[in-house]
């Protein structure tokens, strides 16, 4: 008996797992021990692949025939290693809970890079979840992030974050559907467009914009990033109907992108780009009259990624202002680095005026940030907003 | 004539030679246009699905009718991460018919050849994974597999890297679970129906228990073990929802389509569903073919 | 001659043991987690307090009362999906059972063929079908112009029905093509000897009742959450019963005989009751059909227990939600094996 405990207990982690997982699990025990179930290795700056980068969908830029991102080609050759970019995130919500059994017991998520918007990231952060970035990597991005970008609350000095891309939640809709321009947030409740509207998942952009709304019309006294409780209530109290009378047809994440396309969203809330780079030649975006939302996603290291160096490396090389200004002209969002509206000057002025990419001077100062809440808030408007999503 | 009149003439004249025309012309073909409706309902959409895997869609989104084109069968895997949830779904799908094909039978062998106390509690255990909803297989799947790395005693017991992180040995395990009842039940169904006495005749012939085994009984209920790896394939390959619960980061197959249908939906994903369909009706008819080919053959050989 | 030794008794038990051990271990074991999960505090963030530190009952009682219109959505969908595949595959099932033929195979190959492609390509299928750009909507909205210009089958309750019916008919059919082609052919031609003929006025009445009952039900059921906003009315229902009525009298009048309410149908009563809970039990489970077809007030019980569990990490209450329909359907099946035994079920005890 001593024996066998002795022998368990001096081989080394992996050849305890493959014992227990042949004799518990047959061949998938073994496949785990072979494979990715091994503990998280220490981060090195080392610069190793595979890349494991997880974004949203429509984020990166691709070759005509979508089948490949010249950004992430370019970035494989420079380097020599693979990466392995998948759109798994399809709301910050969704990806968190994929993210917290692991993290929060410890092991390696299985990514290198991931990107959450600035409400999420900070909790992520807060949470001790998040490695921090090493400086020395990353010069190019620390010389040309945008000035308004830094000084953040939760991460003042870009020790743990870089801004992906910015972008705006608005009014999207199919020109044709609705036979007529939106130009406000109130648009959406039109009767004609019953059953064919579409609203976002999640507190932080329908309470937001809805918010912005029910401000203008005097309802509510607060912008998005201070409102109460009581004032979510009212946001609340105000959908519910809509949605019990069947208006809002969906709370979706990026699928509203499915909707538009087979004709069953008219109106929808959507996120700025998503439509110009991804939607059908009717569909428009809108920044509404009330006010648009404005946010960041960010780039995150999660805390034992085993490539750290590569993801540090992408960081860096995204921040180059020529791979930046191509990323930007394709996902239609608002770049964070310096430079990159005189770079697309050079090739295509009419996108270097569109306010997609470069708001105006009004238009920035008519978009507004989300709420940023603390835990026990969160579960609260966590509640309000499942309770008009039905589930 | 009214209508009223018309029906009453009719109900003057119950021998009326319309009315017993329409109700012959109803007794002959009313069931037939009904099972045949009711057939069309149940292929529609794997008809819809077949012909979208050619459509050459305007947007980034399969869903409407543009133009005949063949370029998705041309180019059926390129799309960012296809091929490999493709690999992985074949991967699962293999070991997890492997290990639930050999599990189910022994459980089958045993229920139908042997009598023991616990008999009819065991079939009933049997029973209820099937019958339970695929959710609350993966929900109680996730929550054990979770357990394992946030709850004691499992957390001390059980090292990481088996149960948890999800991944591909945690979407094996749950395949496995809920294959294994419809293999018992598919080879129960045909050993139920073999000779007992071929066995009895080679052992009164002088074989051993392990070679009547080889000899006799595998090569009979061989069919209905086919038949049941089959199934079990076909079950695996097309799992969601319980590999939704278990899957972790792993991509297969249906959680690939059902991530990438957010923001667009290729043609290729019809392509693909088309190509499993095809072979997996191929497979059914190869087996249904080898069935009745060794169904006849085998008891001649063992005479 | 054979000698009973003991070792041999041990043969069934070794046999199964692999088998029965993996389903212990992942079948049995994780929904005793579960269970413990659902009387527990706490989300993955906080980490959890489980009994015996803690019996939170108020997940059980709170859950029912905050998910209420979920439950209710998934006992009427469920409810009139399980009624809507009995009415479509009974005459199906007796229709290859009686009179396939030499098609009987090709015909049951069919019933299942669907199964051979992804579940949620079929449902991606319906979309098309049903969407706004789809093939039915041009029919009915642009060439008849019977529906106004808005009109919308997607995110109504009768398309998460519909899309229910349509994925729950096979574990219908072959159920109950089991059952009525076990029926034994000698008796029903014994019924026919002594007299038994078509069954007209009583297969008009029963199928007319059959028919009007079934429109009300689904125009109520479907009403009471329709997206369009528009409840059952008077009217409706009244018109609704007439139609339903009409074609089920004549349906009824002309396909039941004397010799199929007298012989085929009682004898194959079991059967119906197995089919019918091996369809209800997985649909009131389902959740894709109300996501994908749906609306946020057609949700079920089943989008509550996936979006908790996999978008909330709040595990207690979406486990106390899955719980109870785990021990709905164990008294179900309880309930039946007592009645009228395991056979029919279990597919034999052999």
């Amino acid at each position: 008996m001593n024996d066998l405990d002795s022998l368990i207990r001096s081989t080394p982690l992996t050849r305890r797992v493959f014992i227990q997982g042949t004799t518990l699990a047959g061949v998938a025990g073994f496949l785990a021990a072979c494979g990715a179930g091994s503990s998280p290795k220490p981060s090195t700056d080392e610069i190793s692949g595979p890349l494991n980068f997880a974004n949203w969908p429509a984020y990166i830029d691709l070759t005509e025939d979508e089948s490949s991102s010249p950004t992430l080609t370019d970035f494989k050759a420079k380097y020599g290693i693979e990466v392995n970019y998948k759109e798994d995130i399809e709301a910050n919500e969704d990806f968190y809970a994929t993210l917290a059994p692991l993290l929060g017991a410890g092991l390696d998520s299985g990514w290198d890079l991931i990107v959450l918007t600035d409400y999420m990231a900070a909790r992520v952060i807060r949470a001790g979840w998040i490695e921090e970035i090493n400086a020395a990597n990353t010069p190019t991005a620390h010389a040309n992030v945008r000035d308004e970008l830094k000084g953040l609350s939760w991460d003042p000095d870009m020790k743990m974050h870089f801004p992906w891309q910015s972008g705006a939640t608005g009014v999207g809709y199919n020109v044709k559907s609705t036979g007529r321009d939106l130009t406000k947030v109130e648009d959406l409740f039109d009767p004609a467009f019953k059953g064919k509207v579409t609203m976002l998942t999640g507190y932080p952009d329908t309470f937001s914009l809805v918010g912005l709304m029910l401000k203008a019309k005097g309802d509510i006294t607060h912008l998005p990033a201070d409102m109460t409780y009581e004032d979510a209530q009212k946001v609340h109290d105000y959908i519910k109907p809509y949605v019990d009378s069947g208006h809002i047809r969906k709370f979706t994440g990026n699928e509203y992108l499915q909707d538009f396309g087979s004709g069953d969203t008219w109106a929808a809330m959507v996120w700025s780009g998503d439509l110009a780079s991804s939607g059908g030649e009717d569909d428009r975006f809108d920044f509404p009259e009330e006010g648009a939302v404005i946010w960041t996603d960010n780039m995150l290291i999660p805390k034992g990624a085993k490539h750290k160096g590569a993801a540090e490396a992408m960081i860096d090389f995204v921040y180059d202002v020529k791979n930046a200004a191509r990323l930007a002209a394709w996902i239609y969002y608002i770049s964070p680095v310096k430079g990159v509206a005189d770079e697309i000057a050079k090739t295509d002025p009419d996108l270097a005026a569109n306010e997609l990419l470069f708001p105006s001077a009004a238009t920035a100062k008519n978009m507004f940030p989300q709420p940023a809440l603390e835990d026990a808030d969160d579960i609260k408007w966590a509640d309000l907003a499942s309770n008009l999503e039905g589930a | 004539m009214t209508a009223a009149s018309r029906l009453g003439r009719l109900r003057g004249m119950p021998r009326d030679e319309r009315s017993n025309r329409l109700a012959a012309f109803l007794d002959r073909w009313l069931l037939k246009v009904l099972t045949a409706a009711t057939i069309v309902y149940l292929m529609l959409p794997v008809l819809v699905m077949i012909i979208f895997s050619f459509n050459k869609p305007e947007g980034k989104f399969n869903f409407v009718w543009a133009e005949f084109s063949i370029d998705a069968w041309l180019n059926p895997l390129n799309r960012p991460g296809l091929a490999d949830a493709l690999a992985t779904s074949i991967l699962v799908a293999a070991i997890a018919t492997v290990i639930a094909t050999i599990l189910g039978t022994l459980i089958a062998l045993a229920l139908v050849r042997y009598s023991f106390r616990g008999k009819n509690g065991t079939n009933l255990f049997i029973f209820i994974p099937m019958a339970t909803p695929e959710i609350v297989l993966g929900a109680s799947l996730l929550s054990i597999f979770v357990a394992t790395a946030t709850q004691e005693p499992f957390k001390s017991i059980i090292p990481p890297g088996i149960f948890f992180p999800l991944g591909l040995n945690t979407i094996i395990i749950a395949h496995v679970m809920f294959n294994i009842s419809y293999v018992v039940v598919t080879v129960k169904a045909r050993i139920q129906g073999f000779d007992r006495n071929l066995e009895e005749a080679a052992m009164d012939l002088g074989a051993n228990e392990w070679v009547t085994f080889w000899k006799v009984t595998f090569p009979l209920i061989r069919p209905g073990i086919i038949a049941a790896a089959l199934l079990a394939f076909s079950l695996s390959i097309d799992d969601f929802i319980i590999t939704n619960f278990t899957s972790g980061l792993v991509n297969t197959f249906p959680v690939w389509v059902w991530g990438t249908i957010r923001n667009n939906l290729p043609p290729q994903v019809h392509v693909i569903g088309t190509a499993i369909f095809l072979i997996a009706v191929g497979a059914v008819a190869f087996g249904t073919w080898f069935q009745s080919r060794s169904g006849k053959a085998a008891p001649i050989r063992v005479r | 001659m054979r000698k009973t030794l003991r070792s041999r008794r041990a043969i069934p038990y070794l046999l199964m043991a692999p088998g029965l051990l993996w389903l212990l271990l992942f079948f049995v074991v994780p929904n005793l987690q579960m269970l413990l999960f659902s009387l527990s505090e706490g989300t993955l963030r906080t980490g959890f307090t489980t009994p015996p530190q803690v019996w939170d009952w108020q997940n059980f009682t709170g859950g029912i009362d905050q998910f209420s219109n979920n439950f209710r959505n998934s006992i009427v969908y469920g409810g009139l999906a399980t009624i809507l595949c009995f009415l479509i595959g009974y005459p199906l099932a007796y229709s290859i059972a009686f009179k396939g033929g030499r098609w009987k195979s090709l015909l049951l190959f069919m019933v299942i063929a669907p199964f051979f492609t992804s579940f949620l390509i079929r449902t991606i299928s319906w979309k098309i079908i049903l969407g706004n750009d789809g093939p039915l909507l041009a029919l009915v909205r642009d060439v008849l112009h019977v529906v106004p210009a808005n009109f919308s089958i997607l995110g109504t309750p009768l398309a998460v029905v519909g899309g229910l019916t349509y994925q729950f008919l096979p574990f219908m059919v072959l159920p109950l093509y089991i059952s009525i082609d076990k029926v034994d052919r000698r008796l029903i031609e014994a019924a026919q000897d002594l007299y038994a003929g078509p069954w007209r006025r009583g297969g008009a009445i029963v199928g007319g009742i059959a028919g009007a009952l079934l429109l009300i039900a689904l125009q109520l059921g479907l009403g009471y959450t329709s997206a369009t906003g528009e409840d059952a009315t008077i009217t409706g229902i009244l018109v609704g019963m007439v139609i339903g009525a009409v074609v089920g009298g004549v349906i009824g009048g002309y396909l039941v005989s004397q010799s199929f309410i007298r012989v085929t149908f009682p004898l194959s009563l079991p059967g119906v009751f197995a089919a019918s809970i091996l369809t209800f039990i997985p649909a009131i489970g389902d959740y894709v059909n109300a996501q994908l077809l749906g609306s946020p007030t057609t949700q079920m019980v089943g989008n509550v227990i996936q979006g908790r569990f996999l978008a909330q990490n709040d595990y207690p209450i979406a486990a106390a939600l899955a719980f109870i329909l785990m021990a709905g359907i164990l008294l179900s099946i309880a309930l039946y094996a007592r009645l009228l035994g395991t056979d029919e079920l279990t597919g034999g005890t052999a």
